[in-house]
């Protein structure tokens, strides 16, 4: 695999260990499902002992569900959560052609489909260390530095790892996409929030390019990039969480992006009163404002 | 249950239930011809399309997919609707009237196919239509009526839910019937007491209330032994009842011969300001503290915030992330302490610290039960916004000036002013005032959807594809071994 510019190659790349990664749980699900399913057959035509699990097992197909042994191992999730057996199948072709396609091919995907990942934590956590090598120069650490959010005007729809757009990819960081919006709209044209009229409770949102800013107080006179002009620029901004299915807990948060609210788009507008007496940023947390990974 | 009818009457097949059921579950198909529409949402047109109600060859909805490209707008603007299942279906309401047997299961299938937010009310309408208005209403029991139900070896048993508390109404017929009640909290040592008292009632015709029975379950499961004594006389008017919350290891024999009772706290903000009003504060409560004015202000702000997080728990994670157990200590702990600072502040000549109530109601009281920070901010939120100075200052505060029904916080000596003031509440609460977007009842809606969707799956039969005669196996089967092949 290529090296991206700025890093080391002697050193390992985050990135494409986080893939590896990725690629052995799916590759575990795979063997589970593989091995239920010929089982579930055996023990139909009765070559095997039907065991509970079994029964469970073929309960749940024929009700369009997701066998249990293929979501849960120990109690701990193992691959993605949908309520139907269709949606879950068509997850693991989706999510098998994502990872295959950015092994195989020459270079990186331009924008990540973030719902297909069984750890997006990671996965940002390890795009951070990137940028962070990057400017290994600048004296950045890992320790120091926070994530930076940006959204794009690009949507990528379907809702699946196929990419059919191209656009230019920021030097640094990642895109990543298949975020939904509830509880609000998202306005493309002038970045920011808005009410939401249409009847779908969830919006598709934008590409959002995630990168890293360092925290540590500066040294040198010159300012590094991202520093400084982020700052004030956020104050106002409505720290919207993102989630990774629609029930949302501690366990789901994958991170927060920042969003403008809609009366907050410079400095000097930021103290007069909205219309409605709530402080822009109050007013999306009341709505309970968040992106989601899946609809589901 | 009104399904099995239908079946039973030869209306219905099973294969056309589970279609009903799982709709687009089962199928996945890359071809979507429409952009605007969600992908679960052709799904399930399609395998609409594909099933042939009632063993019909032809199968009913099979032009569906061409009649929407053709008559887009139309349809558009049928799915669009804000109930669609009171409007005309494009195209075939005329078809579906015209299918006198199983019209309306067709209707309902559309439904819940192409708009599974109003699933649950297109299933009420199909249910009015099919078996009669009187199944649709709602059961209310008085308590009246299951008294006259009961028998001395019959106990009524109430299953809680939070926040109800069936006591008061006990109390109240057991006055009416002039009737000594004894109450008994059920707990560690608390057998023997409850045993003695339920052998004086026995003896007396008196009555015997079990509170929290849950914590008792050992006790419980003597019971039945208990209520059928050997050789002795049980005195006609003796009732024992049991208040439990739902839990699965009850004993099956005393849940058999009780009479069951379910309660339900009253929904809704109007209800729910109604009963803090009722039974938290009195008239002397509101003349606690000095200065009454700002003391009564303040115990509205409080109480309404109370029912406004209360009720923000049934938009799901819309509303907060984990449904918190909020009940009306809460509310208490949070008035007493209320009481306190101002009583203080009062007496030193000092102003109120808005600040400190904030503290305490946001982050103490309430958020001692919030364990996601996310959630805990959004409080804060309510907190700082109707918890501050201002209703103090500005007249008639208004707690969401853009919420149609102006709620305000009035200023009346009397607590039956306040009690009318409730009154005029809207019946049904719109998102806004919980600072929600409108849309959000829509999610609601499709929560409480899916919900029945799955209860139902759950307590089918697994029977295979009705007429064909095939098993469940058999199914099961093709389908793995068609996935296998791919």
């Amino acid at each position: 695999m290529p090296t991206p510019k700025g890093l080391d190659p002697n050193q390992n790349i985050p990135l494409n260990i986080f893939l590896r990664q990725e690629i052995e749980q799916l590759q575990t699900v795979l063997n589970i499902v593989r091995k239920t399913m010929t089982d579930m057959v055996a023990a139909i035509e009765g070559t095997i002992i039907m065991t509970a699990d079994l029964v469970n097992a073929i309960n749940m197909v024929f009700d369009f569900r997701v066998p249990e042994k293929w979501q849960f191992q120990a109690g701990a999730e193992i691959s993605w959560l949908t309520p139907s057996l269709s949606g879950w199948i068509k997850g693991l072709i989706d999510r098998h052609y994502q990872l295959n396609s950015w092994l195989t091919k020459q270079g990186r995907p331009i924008s990540y489909w973030l719902t297909g990942f069984y750890n997006p934590q990671g996965f940002l956590t390890a795009a951070m260390q990137e940028v962070t090598r990057q400017h290994s120069e600048q004296k950045w650490s890992l320790d120091a530095v926070e994530p930076k959010t940006e959204v794009q005007k690009e949507i990528i729809g379907g809702e699946d790892g196929r990419i059919e757009k191209t656009f230019n990819v920021p030097s640094e960081g990642v895109c990543v996409h298949g975020l939904y919006i509830e509880g609000a709209a998202w306005s493309r044209n002038e970045k920011k929030l808005e009410d939401q009229t249409s009847k779908d409770p969830f919006q598709a949102f934008p590409v959002i390019h995630f990168t890293a800013m360092s925290t540590a107080p500066q040294t040198d006179a010159r300012p590094a990039p991202g520093r400084g002009k982020a700052e004030p620029q956020t104050r106002n901004f409505y720290e919207c969480p993102v989630y990774k299915y629609p029930k949302r807990n501690d366990k789901y948060l994958i991170t927060k992006v920042f969003l403008r609210p809609d009366s907050a788009s410079n400095d000097k507008q930021k103290d007069a009163a909205p219309p409605n007496g709530i402080l822009p940023k109050y007013n999306w947390r009341l709505k309970g404002v968040a992106l989601l990974c899946t609809k589901e | 249950m009104c399904l099995k009818v239908l079946i039973k009457a030869g209306q219905l097949n099973q294969a056309d239930v589970n279609m009903l059921l799982k709709s687009g579950a089962g199928i996945d198909d890359r071809n979507k011809k429409f952009n605007w529409m969600d992908q679960k949402l052709w799904l399930n047109i399609v395998a609409l399309s594909k099933h042939k109600f009632n063993n019909d060859p032809s199968g009913f909805f099979k032009d569906i997919v061409d009649r929407i490209s053709r008559y887009e707008k139309d349809w558009k603007k049928f799915l669009d609707e804000n109930s669609p299942e009171n409007c005309p279906v494009p195209e075939y309401e005329d078809k579906i009237n015209g299918e006198a047997s199983i019209g309306n299961f067709l209707h309902l299938c559309l439904i819940r196919s192409v708009r599974e937010d109003r699933a649950v009310l297109a299933s009420q309408k199909f249910i009015r239509k099919t078996l009669g208005e009187e199944f649709m209403a709602p059961v209310t029991d008085q308590i009246t009526e299951v008294w006259e139900e009961s028998e001395p070896c019959k106990p009524i048993l109430y299953l809680l839910a939070p926040g109800s508390d069936p006591t008061n109404s006990i109390d109240e017929l057991a006055r009416k019937k002039r009737i000594p009640t004894q109450k008994i909290s059920m707990g560690e040592e608390q057998e023997i007491i409850a045993m003695k008292h339920i052998d004086d009632a026995m003896r007396d015709g008196f009555w015997v209330v079990l509170n929290n029975c849950h914590l008792s379950l050992e006790f419980m499961a003597e019971m039945e032994e208990i209520l059928n004594p050997k050789g002795k006389e049980i005195h006609e008017t003796f009732r024992l009842f049991i208040t439990c919350e739902p839990i699965k290891a009850f004993p099956l024999g005393l849940l058999q011969m009780a009479i069951k009772v379910t309660t339900e706290p009253p929904k809704g903000i109007a209800a729910g300001m109604a009963r803090t009003y009722n039974t938290l504060i009195t008239q002397d409560f509101l003349e606690k503290v000095e200065p009454y004015e700002k003391w009564r202000n303040i115990v509205f702000a409080v109480c309404f915030m109370h029912s406004i997080v209360y009720e923000r728990r049934k938009f799901g994670p819309l509303g907060f992330c984990i449904p918190y157990e909020f009940n009306s200590s809460d509310l208490e702990a949070s008035l007493i302490f209320c009481e306190n600072h101002m009583t203080t502040a009062f007496n030193q000549n000092l102003q109120i610290s808005f600040k400190a109530i904030n503290f305490i109601v946001c982050d103490v009281q309430y958020g001692g039960r919030i364990t996601d920070n996310l959630d805990r901010e959004m409080f804060g939120t309510y907190g700082n916004l109707w918890l501050s100075d201002k209703i103090f200052t500005e007249k008639d505060y208004n707690f969401m000036q853009l919420s149609e029904f102006p709620y305000t916080i009035p200023d009346f000596p009397e607590i039956q002013k306040y009690h009318e003031y409730i009154r005029s509440f809207p019946e049904k609460d719109s998102p806004i005032i919980f600072g929600l977007n409108v849309s959000a009842d829509l999610t609601f809606r499709l929560n409480e959807s899916q919900s029945m969707i799955n209860t139902l799956i759950d307590s089918m039969p697994k029977e295979g594809g009705g007429g064909s005669g095939r098993t469940k196996e058999d199914e099961v089967r093709d389908k793995l071994e068609q996935d296998l092949i791919r």
